[in-house]
């Protein structure tokens, strides 16, 4: 098992998959076996196509088992699950290593060149069509432009293809700028000023820093893996909790606490994921259950969907474009193509933005971009040639 | 020699990238054009089928109402803006410091102008407003009891209306705009019924709300999309809807100056009871308690009862009063009067109602001593300074700006001795019980 696959995005590739992938998977099945789905489910090429649509069967428009009220208690576990997102992500940043740093300034270049198209292209449209939001024009744009910005690329199947590989690590680090910009919009939204936008993102980075060093010191001083695991769920849970406390983003605590653990001395980086690999395809399928029940028929989400779809294809295959020619030797010429998958933080990210902000555009925006990410799994299916979606 | 896979992958990669662009520049060039639609509710359905999906998909569960309230709240705030109203200086006096005796909702129909439930008597300043300045009032409709008033300039929202009634929308929930201390608040309520309610003052039907606790008279009303449905206004003492398209109207006639003053016939009215009944013979109307001799119905009698104005049948007091102060000042009115069994045909010339205007020059009040007890009101004309104090014949009055009211003199020195713009404290008696007043001088 490469390094790349073990420390690759959840929801994306997993270790499992790979395997799968590897011994062959006959004709068009092949790209079906992206992801191994939780539950014990066949591999799917994504587990938001099957578990979105569950959710909306859960939700209030099917059998209305997840109710709203349901839903709203399980905003607490919400943030916990994102928490739990954002330490993947900054488990993946290796900072040791001068190509993983090029690598990661790609991936941030990638994807803040995608957010920015998204971004701007949707500020237009949103201004253009007045539409009724008690978001501003602009935030309402970077919404969409930060949920859609982040990438799942397919795993490598053959060691020597190095570009296919650079790709993968790619999708997995170009998680990280939507993150930081999405913890600072949201700190820019409950700031109230400039100065006060600061102070509250200083605080959340602060706390997800603080609650890292404790729970290192307790991983490293924990006897049993049983002692070690409480430790674990307290520690996600405290990032979680501190985050909506806050109003922030439980992604970006996660994160900071996740690059803590992995430039920390000792092995707290190995302890965590360990734990959190027990966790990791629960808490996807309650993030996609979650966001499926809170799709809502919505004249706004059905506005913004096909915009979504269509300025996220366009902006990944630009930013691709570019930063591929930026570092030549470095990219695959076909990056903006195999980043087309859309990955699941997107998604997270904008659950997250729904429930911070209580905008009463947040379920339409949660449906937009959910919907939004199946309609880009099949782009994506017919986009990337299966040769190269291994 | 075979081509590189790379360079292969790269012109794909260039060919898909210039198509996706142009199409999301056409895309973006094409939805720019549209605008964002109003949500309007969906025309009931005639397939009983298609009603009940209809009934499955209304949401009107209370959390997703507090949340649509929220939303409609947030929508309009920037359309609506609480006035202090009182009656501290109508008529040009200077500014009195008195407490508001009420909050009204003003609603922005122009960028510094404001329409306002406000009766003729009474003036409106900015809620919290540390000079405490009058709001000018531009123009009255004092049929109405509407005014608009000049605020700070604000850019104004374009609101877009509904008709209720036309819309058959109910039931459905309404968010009423109140005013309070704190600034405007939303509050729902309950229409389960539009029962069209027929008032003279509107040209159009008004909606009956329900019972008195149904909405406040003077707040505005908008639907759970945030558009405007009208203004709660008292109609025989219960709270009606009326029309925002009505209400617009009079708002463009008043904010071009036209205002409207309420009519008047000079004379007092007082129910039919059915012992009137059984003396007058009539089956219906009001009864004329008193003619004002000068008054443009100085030929009606004390006695008569006026079975119809202008055609329209009257029913009650309330109506009598609404369908003269409806009438336009200036105008002529057909009375259908019975009077000692005939019914007799009178036209009489509207003038403007006493209430309305700056205070009155004239004490217009008449009196008798009573010694040792004060000054027996014997009549008050009409539009005086005595009537707009509300002074009626049989009152009492004991004292004038504190001193005992010993004589005529006394009350007319002191009234032609009083400065203009102040009033006179007047202490007086009705039905056994001690009253004060003000006699404004203007």
């Amino acid at each position: 098992m490469s390094p790349t696959v073990e420390s690759s995005q959840i929801g994306g590739p997993d270790p499992l998959d790979a395997e799968l992938a590897a011994r062959g998977a006959p004709g068009g099945l092949t790209y079906l076996v992206r992801t191994r789905a939780a539950l014990g489910l066949p591999p799917l090429v994504a587990p938001a196509i099957a578990f979105v649509p569950l959710g909306i069967g859960l939700g209030p428009l099917g059998l209305d088992l997840l109710a709203r009220p349901v839903l709203a208690h399980l905003d607490a576990v919400l943030a916990a699950a994102l928490a739990a997102l954002g330490i993947f992500a900054g488990l993946a940043i290796d900072w040791r290593a001068p190509h993983e740093r090029r690598l990661l300034a790609a991936a941030s270049l990638e994807s803040t060149l995608t957010a920015a198209f998204v971004t701007l292209a949707a500020w237009r449209l949103i201004a253009a069509w007045d539409l009724p939001l008690d978001l501003s024009p602009i935030v309402a744009a970077a919404v969409l432009g930060l949920g859609a910005a982040v990438s799942s690329a397919g795993h490598a199947d053959r060691a020597d293809d190095a570009l296919v590989h650079t790709a993968t690590r790619i999708a997995d680090l170009d998680d990280v700028a939507p993150i930081v910009l999405g913890g600072i919009l949201l700190a820019g939204f409950h700031g109230g000023s400039p100065a006060g936008a600061v102070w509250l993102a200083m605080v959340t980075v602060g706390a997800g820093l603080a609650i890292a060093a404790a729970g290192w010191l307790l991983f490293e001083h924990a006897g049993r893996p049983a002692e070690r695991g409480v430790f674990v769920l307290g520690v996600v849970l405290l990032l979680g909790g501190a985050a909506a406390y806050l109003g922030n983003s439980p992604l970006l605590t996660g994160l900071v606490a996740g690059v803590f653990w992995r430039v920390a001395p000792g092995r707290a980086d190995q302890v965590i994921r360990d734990d959190l690999r027990r966790l990791q395809h629960p808490l996807v399928v309650l993030l996609l259950i979650v966001a499926g029940a809170s799709i809502a028929v919505d004249r706004l989400a059905v506005w913004l969907l096909v915009p979504f779809v269509v300025f996220r294809l366009a902006g990944k295959l630009a930013a691709g474009w570019a930063t591929s020619r930026v570092a030549p030797a470095l990219m695959p010429a076909d990056l903006g193509v195999r980043l087309i998958p859309p990955g699941l933080l997107g998604l997270a990210f904008v659950l997250n933005v729904a429930v911070a902000t209580g905008s009463s555009a947040g379920g339409a925006f949660v449906s937009a971009v959910a919907l939004g990410t199946l309609a880009s799994e099949v782009v994506a299916m017919l986009a990337v040639p299966a040769r190269r979606r291994s | 020699m075979e081509p590189t896979p790379a360079i292969r992958s790269s012109s794909r990669e260039t060919r898909l990238l210039l198509v996706t662009l142009a199409v999301s520049a056409i895309l973006l060039l094409v939805l720019a054009r549209f605008r964002f639609p109003e949500d309007r509710p969906l025309p009931a359905s005639a397939v009983p089928a298609g009603q009940a999906l209809e009934r499955l998909a209304a949401r009107a569960t209370y959390d997703e109402l507090a949340t649509l309230v929220a939303r409609v709240d947030r929508r309009v705030a920037p359309s609506v803006l609480v006035l202090e109203v009182g009656s501290w200086s109508v008529g040009g006096a200077d500014a009195v410091e008195l407490a508001p005796l009420r909050y009204a909702v003003g609603l922005r129909v122009r960028d510094d102008m404001a329409l306002v439930a406000l009766a003729p008597d009474e003036s409106a300043r900015m809620l919290d407003d540390p000079t405490a300045r009058e709001a000018e009032v531009l123009a009255r409709d004092e049929m109405r009891d509407l005014a608009v008033v000049r605020i700070p300039r604000s850019p104004a929202q374009t609101l877009a209306i509904v008709d209720i009634r036309a819309q058959n929308a109910a039931p459905t929930y309404l968010v009423a705009i109140e005013a309070g201390r704190a600034g405007p608040a939303a509050r729902p309520f309950f229409l389960g019924r539009t029962d069209p309610l027929i008032d003279p003052r509107w040209n159009q039907p008004l909606t009956a709300l329900g019972g008195p606790q149904a909405a406040e008279p003077g707040a505005f009303v908008f639907t759970l999309n945030a558009e405007f449905a009208g203004l709660v206004v008292a109609a025989g003492g219960l709270p009606a809807l009326a029309p925002a398209a009505a209400l617009l109207a009079a708002a463009d006639e008043l904010a071009a100056g036209r205002g409207r003053a309420a009519g008047g016939l000079g004379i007092e009215l007082q129910p039919l009871t059915a012992p009137l009944a059984r003396a007058t013979g009539a089956a219906r109307g009001v009864v004329v308690a008193s003619v004002d001799a000068s008054g443009p119905a100085a030929d009606l009698e004390p006695g008569d009862v006026i079975e119809a104005i202008d055609d329209r049948p009257v029913a009650s007091l309330d109506q009598a009063r609404l369908l003269v102060r409806s009438l336009a000042p200036g105008s002529t009115a057909k009375l259908r009067i019975r009077r000692g069994g005939n019914i007799v045909e009178a036209t009489v010339t509207v003038r403007a109602h006493p209430t309305a205007g700056p205070p009155a020059a004239t004490l217009g009040v008449a009196v008798r001593v009573r010694r040792g007890i004060g000054l027996e009101v014997q009549a008050v004309d009409e539009g005086s300074a005595g009537a707009r104090a509300g002074l009626r014949p049989g009152d009492v009055i004991v004292a004038v700006n504190r001193a005992p009211a010993t004589g005529a003199v006394a009350l007319t020195r002191a009234w032609s001795e009083a400065p203009s713009g102040s009033a006179l404290l007047v202490a007086f008696v009705r039905d056994s019980r001690g009253r004060v007043t003000a006699l404004e001088k203007p």
